[in-house]
């Protein structure tokens, strides 16, 4: 009887420390896991960082050259202005120009009609004048 | 045997604490970066334009 008491009472410490250990084993597992996930979400976020940290660069020679590209196009809209100008000058004179034969044109055939007749000449200027006042 | 299991208890608090510590670093690294930053967004192509402040 105390034999069987003996050995009930081994068995019961050996599942006593067994049960102990295995709730130990738990804890330390959870604990372990834990740390683990915050040692992930650690390592994603310094990636995240990293990668972050390395687009400054990029983003600085982004907005240089976008200066940059505003400086030219600002340059350009001054000499398409500068062009336009000229152009509307030059247009203006050529316009002149040609209305120039036309008026000769005119002159000769105004000439010609007073001529025959003796028209003082005072007459085909005012005429002249008027014609080009007009145009 | 309790020693032991204070040294692995130990251990554990350290990592956990050194994870701690690496999280408010990088939290703090992350602030640093996105404040040099600056992200407008474009309604009309609706696109997110990144830059940098300054």
């Amino acid at each position: 009887m105390k034999t069987e008491i003996i050995v009930a009472l081994i068995a019961l410490t050996g599942v006593i420390f067994s049960g102990g250990f295995a709730l130990l084993n738990i804890w330390i597992q959870r604990r372990l896991t834990e740390v683990k996930k915050k040692q992930d979400k650690n390592d994603i976020y310094e990636i995240q960082n990293n990668v972050l940290e390395q687009l400054i660069p990029l983003f600085e020679k982004k907005d240089l050259a976008l200066d940059r590209l505003a400086d030219i196009l600002e340059e350009i809209s001054k000499r398409v202005e500068f062009i336009e100008k000229e152009n509307r000058q030059l247009s203006g004179r050529i316009d002149q120009k040609c209305l120039a034969p036309m008026l000769l044109q005119e002159v000769s055939r105004i000439q010609e009609m007073y001529g025959e007749k003796e028209v003082s000449k005072g007459i085909i200027d005012s005429l002249i004048r008027k014609d080009v006042e007009n145009s | 045997m309790w020693r032991i299991l204070n040294k692995i208890r130990q251990e554990l608090e350290e990592l956990e604490s050194q994870e701690e510590k690496r999280t408010i670093q990088e939290s703090l690294r992350k602030e640093a970066i996105l404040s040099r930053i600056k992200v407008t967004y474009d309604n009309s192509t609706k696109v997110f334009n990144y830059g940098v402040k300054g």
